[in-house]
């Protein structure tokens, strides 16, 4: 109901929902604007009389017209979603719609005589004046023109199923209930102080890296949210369910993203801005640039991230700031199964010597169609703090003992 | 004074919930505010659009799935040519009548016939509507049951 409520209100507000309706609702503002201009500007009554009933023809060709098009829609609609609909069945559809449609034209060029003779030049020319001063009269241009603009969407709008083929951003209206690893929202959101991604996760941090960053070696934590594709490329969410389980339980920041695409033949690049609420170390702040590549079975995305917390207005700190370019290779084995290998390199405090760090992923996923809705569950093992090329001190070294497990389901819906 | 410093911490947090109460009601009266109905082509793109990212989910037959994809994707070309068509009757009907009426202003809604026209332009997307219904029966013969009921289900 939410998401439906915040679609139709983008929607409306984008002016979408008009420019995708039918004409019938201009054509009815136009009418009741020739017929008050018809009042104001006809001061003969018998004439008035006739001019009047000649738009109450043109009224009730409009409310049939309406009817015809319901009818029709309805008729294909239920050939569509019948399986053995065979070629009769689309013909019934369109059948009468001839028959009706010249009756309804006859009907009209009769009124339409009937108000020109009603109507004297003059009094015609001020009435289309006002009625042509009214921003619906741009409808009945299109029609002498016969030019118009298709306000088809430039990018469709169903759930993307295969994952390795899916963009950046979620299709308008398309809500995702995220409570899963491996997501789009996610990917490279790696904080100084926290790594963020969706779904129960389980971190085990080796005891010298739990030492070294006061992070307690064992943490249990629990994270959901939504998306929504606001936009044909853009899309806004967050993480607002942000739960730590353990060893303590608490309410970790919540994490915010907007998200806007621009696709090319073959890839799409996106720009991302994250925000993080107040933790530790303050807000967080993750802008960054995104290059995907989706594919029928394979899929590369790559990503250049630039993470700091910054404290608040009241606890001030010197910034915290990172550099992170994650990329995620996704295969899909079947359209419903893939698999994930995810790498890149980090640096969570440049300030800071000997923080570059190189992490080693895996993910897999099934994709399940549910009625109208896809569920997808996946898992992931990483190794956030894998290798250590140059540390402080020493040679590069491995880390296996810092790892992370995830799991969960995300959702996808369109909401209208 | 403790009364004043009441007032003073609920203030804000009243207001916030107000605007949040009025927000939660601006969008319960947005859900169920009727919308105007779409145009056909915009209903039959969405249905094809709604089934062609999940077709590979449904139908695990790698050709199969390929083609009914191109099929719910020419779908969506097809709907901008019924746009097109509706458009072009309604000026070709508009452009037949005005040679019936010299003295008629090019401008007047009624005696250049754009509004009748409007209201009800000649029939020309037959030609787009009969591809439709042949590339929908073309999906049937490419789909099982279940595949095609899973299918409708989308939208």
């Amino acid at each position: 109901m939410l998401w439906v409520a915040l679609a139709t209100a983008i929607m409306l507000l984008s002016g979408e929902l008009s420019r995708e309706a039918d004409d019938g609702a201009l054509l009815a503002v136009l009418i009741a604007a020739l017929r008050n201009a018809t009042i104001h500007e006809v001061p003969d009554t018998a004439r008035r009389a006739v001019a009047l009933r000649a738009l109450t023809t043109f009224e009730a060709g409009l409310t049939a017209y309406r009817r015809q098009l319901v009818t029709f829609r309805a008729c294909i609609a239920a050939a569509d979603s019948k399986y053995g609909a065979i070629q009769a069945d689309y013909d019934a559809c369109s059948g009468p719609l001839v028959s009706e449609r010249a009756s309804l034209r006859a009907s009209l060029v009769t009124a339409q005589s009937e108000y020109e003779t009603a109507v004297t030049e003059t009094e015609r020319t001020r009435v289309a004046q006002a009625v042509l001063a009214l921003p619906e009269a741009k409808l009945l241009d299109s029609a002498r023109a016969g030019q118009a603009k298709s306000a088809l969407p430039t990018r469709s709008r169903g759930i993307e199923g295969v994952v390795s083929e899916r963009h950046l951003t979620l299709p308008r209206n398309v809500v995702s209930v995220v409570y899963g690893p491996l997501t789009s929202p996610t990917f490279g959101a790696r904080f100084p102080s926290r790594i963020i991604d969706g779904g129960a996760s389980y971190a085990h941090l080796g005891q010298g890296l739990a030492d070294e960053t006061g992070v307690p070696p064992d943490l249990w934590n629990l994270r959901g949210g939504a998306a929504v594709g606001m936009f044909d490329d853009f899309e806004a969410g967050a993480l607002f369910m942000p739960l730590q389980l353990g060893p303590k339980f608490h309410y970790d920041p919540v994490l915010i993203f907007f998200t806007q695409q621009v696709r090319f033949r073959g890839f799409d690049l996106g720009l991302r801005a994250s925000f993080q609420t107040p933790g530790t170390t303050g807000w967080g702040i993750d802008p960054g640039l995104m290059l995907s590549v989706p594919g029928q079975r394979l899929a590369v995305r790559v990503g250049v991230f630039a993470p700091m917390e910054v404290g608040t207005l009241r606890q001030k700190i010197a910034p915290i700031v990172g550099i992170n370019a994650p990329l995620r290779m996704t295969w899909n084995l079947l359209p419903s199964v893939f698999l994930s290998v995810e790498s890149g390199v980090a640096y969570d405090h440049l300030a800071k010597k000997g923080e570059f760090e190189v992490p080693l992923g895996f993910g897999t996923g099934y994709s399940l169609l549910a009625g109208s809705k896809l569920i997808d569950i996946n898992a992931s093992f990483t190794w956030d703090h894998w290798l250590l090329p140059a540390p402080e001190q020493g040679s590069a070294q491995v880390q296996w003992e810092a790892y992370r497990i995830a799991f969960g389901a995300s959702l996808y819906f369109q909401a209208l | 004074m403790i009364e004043a410093k009441c007032v003073a911490c609920k203030g804000p947090g009243m207001s916030s919930l107000r605007v949040l109460v009025a927000l939660g009601v601006l969008l319960g009266i947005t859900a169920c505010s009727s919308r105007p109905p779409p145009r056909l082509a915009v209903e039959l793109t969405a249905r094809a659009t709604a089934k062609a990212g999940v077709v590979s989910l449904v139908v695990s037959d790698r050709a199969r799935a390929k083609r009914l994809r191109a099929i719910y994707l020419e779908v969506v070309s097809l709907s901008r040519e019924l746009d097109r068509a509706r458009v072009t009757a309604r000026a070709q009907c508009a452009n037949a009548l005005e040679p019936r009426t010299p003295t008629a202003s090019p401008a007047d809604p009624i005696a250049s016939g754009a509004l009748g026209c409007s209201i009800a332009p000649p029939l020309t997307d037959r030609a787009a509507l009969d591809r439709y219904a042949r590339l929908m029966l073309e999906a049937r013969t490419l789909l099982t049951q279940r595949e095609f009921d899973k299918l409708a289900r989308m939208r």
